[in-house]
């Protein structure tokens, strides 16, 4: 199930939050991980037992590392046994036919390659399980040992398929004894209802831009036409992904949790290091914490660095997708990182304007790396945005989109961020901001022919 | 309760909620959408099987299609959703793009090649199983081809009239003769040859393609008198359907009373070649011969001798009519309709012609020419 949708809003939500909201204290983490799996199983029912078997063995280890004491080598092996499991799901799922297909390449052998689909979320709770197991193994924490508690932080309904990836350590305590107030809620529905109108108002409504620029190809586009379809991409994956974080993280208030942020005005970044302390922070974090530094993060002279990092930037690029686009993509950012770390980033810090001519258009191109998964359409597409290819397509693009490109634009930036703010202590105001809000949205979703799930190469 | 109203977002939006799900539990599911012309999605029945299916035909999808289409006063949603998009600026909604004059059009980028190629092989190979008989093809482009001055700026559609112009190259090939119906509707472009809310072309665009047809085969295009012509007010067309532009204007439209001997559809007398009873539900193009249908045949002794089969889709439905005062009988032929039998009819009924009349967006998606060949 989506959040952006008339059956999440309308029927799940109310059911979910009437249930959770009547259960006695000793019965919420039971009434969630129930509501979690229905949430988990609507639609893709048949991927049920691998959520269950997920809970089951990362529980089970987690508790073996534990009860091995000081026994090193059984530490070690339990810790593996979680690791294999979730790597080998992931493998399984989401790279066995992308290996495939590259091997026979390679080696002119015809391996049956599968195409799965994509258990939902499987790239985000098994990132977020992993981490859990090595928390145990390294002695940061203990593990749970209710699996019902232990159960419902891995099916969390609301960052279960699109983030943000919450490890057990930030909500641990959460999880065991959370308190309920009316403050809290009130904010995660307001949060809710920014992250759904980013995705049904914003996202929705440029995306499609981008995705008929797909369908009509790109052999016959304008420049200006490509920059715009480009410029439409990049706002529908910011307000997209960053909507159903903040609809995650609201949902998750109304919960009684408090989830890490996942998206800081990215787009306004002034150097590609900053850009990625801003996007998808908690995975940047993950990847930090499970590979950069286990693997020696900078600590093993300048060669061993590059490559720790060659490899992490590889890693995250493959993250976002099976398809060696996204390993390209990543593999930008380590050039484009490791450039900034040579001499770039203080130039870059004290020159403002040149810093925003290297962001701004480096970044929409990095969006047409990411989205073209086919390499000869990836090079029409660049063709075209540098060629100075000339048309009228761009007019019709312009006079349609130009208003949604504006307020995407402008809900990029935190420009209207105080405003907001002081507009929300009134009453009044904030009852006519978020009811336009949602009622619009509501809107836009029962007469929607347009609504993409992005995630699903995740 | 007085903690409560210092939460007035959180209290309302869970109310709005509630409200909504509660009524959309009590009230009874609608069967039709006037405003969109359409059947909606009903209540799927549950099993395990369909529990299981992750398809559009499983339990899961088909609720959502469901709860989506039933919801409560989903017609006003509808109309606020067209309103947020003319306040963003927009000039389309749903694929329907707004011309001037209160003109909707099409908004036709791509279409399957694949697929018209296929159709075009198909034409061939039902002129090489039906030697000795004249045939003709007429290809109708949509309005947006030829309303050009109504179009916004650089929305660069399929130029259909130039696509035509292949076709026809082929279809000349394996003995089609070809009628340039967009030629014949060009010179009349500034007059009201399509209809502002609807696909298809108006009765008056349908009677310059007869004239155009007729002079193609060589013969006489009757005109009609015009004290038989009839309006109807107030026609809310396809295009409106789908855009469903708040502040859209509707059609009007006209039929002629021509004389016929007799209709028949499926085998079965019908009363005239209109349905009247049409004109009182929303699709009110279905009244011209009485919609699409299987085999419809119709006798006009006042007319010529000779014996036509109409291969069509419903553009031709308002173009028949006319047709019926040039031939003694004119058999119309819905393939979508009529899965079988069509060698055999042109046996039993004695056809001399065949004209194949499509639309080039039907030209270029339907499924049904196998059908041509059985």
């Amino acid at each position: 199930m989506v959040f952006s949708s008339i059956l999440f809003l309308f029927y799940f939500m109310p059911a979910a939050f009437l249930l959770y909201y009547l259960a006695p204290r000793p019965a919420k983490n039971a009434t969630l991980l129930v509501l979690s799996l229905i949430f988990y199983a609507w639609g893709e029912i048949r991927y049920l037992p691998i959520m269950l078997a997920s809970i089951l063995v990362d529980y089970a280890a987690s508790n073996m590392i534990e009860r091995s004491g000081s026994h090193q080598g059984k530490r070690r092996f339990w810790l593996l046994v979680s690791v294999a499991f979730n790597l080998g799901m992931l493998g399984f799922f989401k790279y066995a036919g992308f290996f495939a297909s590259n091997l026979n390449a390679l080696t002119g052998l015809s391996i049956p390659v599968l195409s799965l689909t994509l258990p939902l979320g499987i790239s985000f709770y098994t990132f977020q399980t992993m981490s859990y197991t090595i928390d145990v193994y390294r002695g940061q924490v203990k593990p749970e040992h209710n699996i019902i508690d232990f159960g419902a932080f891995v099916v969390l309904f609301p960052q279960l398929i699109a983030g943000p990836i919450v490890r057990y350590t930030d909500i641990r305590r959460e999880l065991r004894d959370r308190r309920m107030n009316l403050d809290q809620i009130s904010l995660g529905v307001r949060t809710f209802i920014l992250g759904l109108a980013s995705k049904v108002l914003i996202a929705n409504n440029v995306g499609a831009l981008w995705t008929e620029t797909e369908q009509i190809g790109f052999a016959g586009l304008s420049t200006a036409q490509a920059w715009l379809a480009i410029l439409a991409f990049s706002l529908q994956i910011y307000f997209d992904f960053s909507g159903y974080s903040l609809m995650a993280i609201g949902l998750g208030r109304m919960l009684g949790f408090e989830f890490p942020k996942n998206f800081d005005f990215p787009y306004i970044s002034k150097s590609m290091t900053e850009f990625w302390r801003r996007w998808h922070m908690t995975l940047g974090s993950w990847f930090r914490e499970y590979l950069y530094i286990p693997l020696g993060g900078n600590r093993r002279g300048a060669v061993r660095t590059v490559l720790n990092l060659f490899f992490v930037w590889a890693a995250t690029g493959l993250w976002h997708g099976a398809s060696w686009n996204f390993v390209i993509w990543g593999l930008l950012f380590f050039v484009l990182l490791m450039m900034e770390k040579g001499f770039f980033k203080s130039f870059l810090d004290h020159h403002p304007v040149w810093a925003r001519i290297y962001m701004v258009p480096l970044i929409m191109m990095s969006w047409a790396i990411f989205a073209i998964t086919d390499f000869s359409q990836m090079g029409v597409f660049f063709s075209r945005l540098i060629g100075g290819y000339a048309g009228s397509d761009w007019v019709y693009s312009l006079r349609n989109y130009g208003v949604t490109f504006a307020l995407g634009i402008l809900f990029s930036t935190p420009a209207l961020k105080g405003t907001l703010e002081r507009l929300e202590r009134s009453r009044i105001a904030s009852v006519l901001i978020y009811g336009f809000l949602t009622v619009v949205s509501v809107a836009y979703l029962v007469d929607a022919t347009y609504n993409p799930f992005l995630y699903f190469r995740f | 309760m007085k903690k409560l109203l210092q939460y007035p977002v959180t209290v309302l939006f869970f109310l709005f909620l509630f409200g909504f799900s509660l009524t959309n539990f009590l009230t009874p599911s609608k069967a039709f959408s006037e405003l969109e012309n359409k059947y909606l999605a009903q209540r799927p029945a549950f099993s395990w099987k369909a529990l299981l299916d992750s398809s559009d035909k499983g339990f899961a999808q088909k609720f959502e299609k469901y709860v989506n289409e039933q919801f409560p006063l989903r017609d006003g949603w509808i109309s606020l959703k067209s309103r947020a998009e003319s306040a963003l600026g927009k000039i389309e909604n749903n694929g329907i793009v707004y011309g001037r004059d209160g003109y909707l059009f099409d908004k036709y980028r791509s279409y399957d090649a694949g697929r018209l190629e296929k159709n075009l092989g198909l034409l061939e190979r039902f002129a090489e199983k039906t030697p000795g008989l004249d045939r003709t093809l007429m290809v109708i482009p949509a309005s947006y081809n030829l309303l050009t001055d109504k179009l916004p700026e650089g929305l660069g559609n399929i130029d259909q009239i130039r696509e035509i112009e292949a076709v026809y190259e082929r279809a000349r090939q394996s003995g089609y003769r070809t009628v340039d119906a967009a030629a014949a509707l060009m010179t009349h472009a500034r007059e009201e040859i399509y209809y502002r809310t609807d696909h298809h072309w108006t009765t008056d665009g349908a009677w310059y393609g007869y004239e155009a047809f007729a002079a193609a085969v060589g013969r006489q295009a009757v005109r009609p008198d015009s004290a038989l012509r009839r309006t109807s007010e107030g026609f809310w067309g396809t295009y409106f359907s789908k855009a469903k532009k708040y502040n859209a204007a509707p059609d009007t439209l006209v039929w002629y009373d021509l004389p016929v001997d007799s209709v028949t559809i499926d085998g079965s007398d019908v009363n005239g070649m209109y349905d009247l009873s049409q004109l009182e539900k929303r699709d009110r193009y279905a009244m011209f011969l009485h919609a699409n249908n299987g085999v419809t045949v119709l006798q006009n002794s006042g007319a010529p001798e000779g014996s036509i089969l109409v291969i069509k889709d419903s553009y031709a439905n308002c173009f028949v009519p006319f047709l019926t005062q040039s031939y003694s009988k004119v058999v119309v032929v819905d393939l979508r309709s009529m899965p079988k039998g069509l060698a055999e009819l042109i046996h039993s009924e004695k056809i001399e012609e065949i004209l194949v009349l499509y639309s080039f967006e039907n030209l270029a998606s339907d499924s049904n020419f196998p059908r041509l060949l059985y």
